[in-house]
């Protein structure tokens, strides 16, 4: 029967191409619409996966990792004593504004990182992380030499008040979603750069806990005994970050209602050709019925044409996605995935298939052998 | 002798209530292995209906229908499809060949779901396409074939599973009568080699002369001539 299934499918060839096409192009519209969701939400959360802190200490009612207010630098010692915790590391993030070699002025988002180079960049393609300890040093992402500016090494550039800031490095890897390229500096060059912060002022104190130590327990305890902050562990700075972003902008469920979109449109569009097909071949199924086939047996063709179509829609949006996730890896914007995401996807796709095809198989059930011999 | 399709008391009325129509009123009839009948009738006597449930294609109002010895139970859908399968072939009015295989593919499909496989199934197709001369447009398409080539292909996938009772619905009515005829002569042949029953429903007179028995439906009530 697999045969006649197909056969029934490839008959009319040009119907077959352009639904196939059309399920792919839906499928890749949910997929990519996800993969920028899962992109948004890395790049959002980068920077603070890239510190390898347990712990995150900041103002109360800090809504995301991009908006810290200022917290008194001594709260790194005094976080310091609390049982558990084996290491603390003060970080700087404001705001600056970048003035370009054609006089044109860009809003830049500074992290000012301290001695053990916490939050600081992890990946160099040229310099080294040290350098930016030396007077009035940044190091910038490559994503955005072009939006900066920069050429090479060792080029000045004018920041807010006047202050100078010199290219000592080039790293790679950091996006942001704030459009507002990240500018790595020393905390005491941060200052300058931001006026709004005085020289005894820390965004976060990052945590480290002794080995073993949950970071849960650590960080209510810290709560407790440090005035004037809230501690959350790493996962729930991240969370913070992306829901401050991904709901409360209203962007998340944006891109998640279309990507729903795309799946059940492709459902709809599965399913509204399989029953053309369906309807098409109502006279061949009943010449198979009358022949001795059974019921289960069409219903089975019926439901693998349905599951054919799908599969074939998520090959081909799979392969469109892929080589968008590749075309747009070097971009601030990537497209991301992960498997068990796209495993999800592909099974929701497949089970809107699947329902897709129920008015064909109700079709398929109301048959009557009997009509062969009214032809 | 024992017969290989016996219906008894078969009536089947079509709609309800005021706009019930009696189709089959009472018809009974028995057939042996072997014999050629042929079923005749004016248009909306009842022949096809009648012809659909001697192949267990309908389920009749009432009556009692014994297929090779074994009642027919119109509610197990299985048993249905297996007698079907099994013991009945199909020769209709269009050939009704599946145009999205190729005569062997036809052929080959319902062979397959007749339980043959692989050298079996192979000999079977082969000898059945060599048989009726259509060996030769195995691999044509069936919009690619004459009438009668269409028809002769449909005569060898009703034959395929070797059935016991081979039933055809107006086989000549979209041939001339030169096709018509060398299809009603083959469907007789053939049907004597298999050592099946042949019954063929028609309206065209002129096959008269081919079969043995003859039967006549007039307002759902059956009446038989039998030739010596």
């Amino acid at each position: 029967m697999q045969l006649v299934a197909v056969r029934i499918l490839l008959y009319k060839k040009a119907r077959f191409a352009f639904t196939t096409l059309g399920l792919g192009m839906l499928f890749l519209l949910s997929v990519a619409q996800v993969g920028l969701l899962i992109g948004w939400i890395n790049t959002i959360t980068n920077v603070i996966r890239h510190t390898d802190a347990d712990i995150w200490l900041m103002s109360e009612n800090n809504v995301s990792w991009d908006y810290g207010a200022a917290i008194p630098r001594h709260r790194i010692y005094q976080a310091r004593n609390v049982e558990g915790v084996a290491q603390t590391e003060g970080v700087f993030v404001g705001w600056s504004s970048w003035k370009k070699p054609n006089g044109q002025r860009i809003n830049v988002q500074i992290i000012g990182i301290d001695r053990n180079l916490v939050g600081g960049p992890w990946a160099m393609r040229e310099g080294r992380v040290e350098d930016v300890f030396l007077p009035d040093s940044v190091i910038v992402d490559e994503l955005f030499l072009n939006e900066l500016g920069v050429t090479r090494l060792g080029e000045t550039f004018e920041l807010r008040n006047a202050s100078t800031a010199k290219v000592r490095g080039i790293c790679r890897e950091v996006r942001t979603f704030t459009a507002s390229p990240y500018v790595f500096t020393s905390m005491k060059n941060a200052m300058t750069y931001d006026s709004s912060f005085h020289d005894d002022d820390a965004t976060y104190v990052l945590v480290r806990c002794v080995p073993g130590a949950d970071p849960d327990r650590v960080a209510r305890a810290i709560a407790a005994q440090v005035p004037g902050i809230e501690a959350l562990t790493t996962r729930a700075m991240m969370v913070r970050s992306v829901v401050f972003w991904m709901v409360g902008t209203g962007m998340g469920l944006l891109v998640l209602t279309t990507a729903v979109l795309g799946v059940v449109v492709g459902a709809v569009v599965g399913g509204q050709t399989l029953f053309n097909i369906t309807q098409e071949s109502l006279g061949h199924y009943a010449t198979l019925l009358a022949l001795g086939f059974t019921r289960r047996q069409i219903l089975a063709c019926v439901l693998w044409q349905g599951m054919a179509l799908s599969a074939l829609g998520v090959l081909l949006g799979g392969f469109a996605f892929h080589q968008l996730a590749r075309a747009s890896a070097s971009t601030p914007a990537p497209l991301e995935m992960t498997a068990t995401v796209f495993a999800a996807l592909v099974a929701v796709s497949v089970v809107c298939s699947l329902l897709g095809s129920f008015l064909s198989v109700r079709t398929v059930l109301r048959i009557d052998p009997a009509v062969v011999f009214r032809v | 002798m024992n017969p290989v399709l016996e219906c008894t008391q078969i009536r089947h009325t079509f709609g309800r209530g005021e706009l019930a129509e009696d189709v089959l009123r009472g018809v009974s009839v028995a057939f042996d292995a072997g014999e050629t009948c042929l079923l005749m009738g004016p248009s909306g006597s009842g022949k096809t209906t009648l012809l659909s449930i001697l192949g267990c294609l309908l389920t009749p109002t009432g009556g009692r229908l014994v297929v090779n010895g074994e009642v027919v139970d119109p509610k197990s859908k299985n048993r249905l499809s297996r007698l079907r399968r099994e013991k009945i072939g199909f020769v209709f009015q269009h050939a009704q060949l599946l145009p999205v295989l190729t005569v062997r593919e036809n052929l080959d499909v319902v062979a397959r779901n007749g339980g043959l496989s692989g050298r079996s199934l192979r000999l079977r197709v082969d000898g059945l396409l060599e048989r009726l001369g259509i060996a030769a447009v195995r691999a044509k398409w069936p919009d690619q074939l004459s009438g009668g080539q269409r028809q002769r292909a449909a005569v060898a996938r009703a034959l395929l599973n070797r059935p016991t009772i081979l039933l055809a619905d107006e086989p000549t009515a979209s041939l001339d009568w030169e096709h018509g005829e060398a299809t009603v002569r083959l469907l007789v042949e053939q049907a004597k080699q298999e050592g099946a029953l042949l019954l063929v429903v028609t309206h065209d007179t002129r096959m008269l002369p081919y079969f043995r028995r003859h039967l006549h439906i007039r307002r759902g009530v059956l009446h038989e001539d039998r030739t010596p």
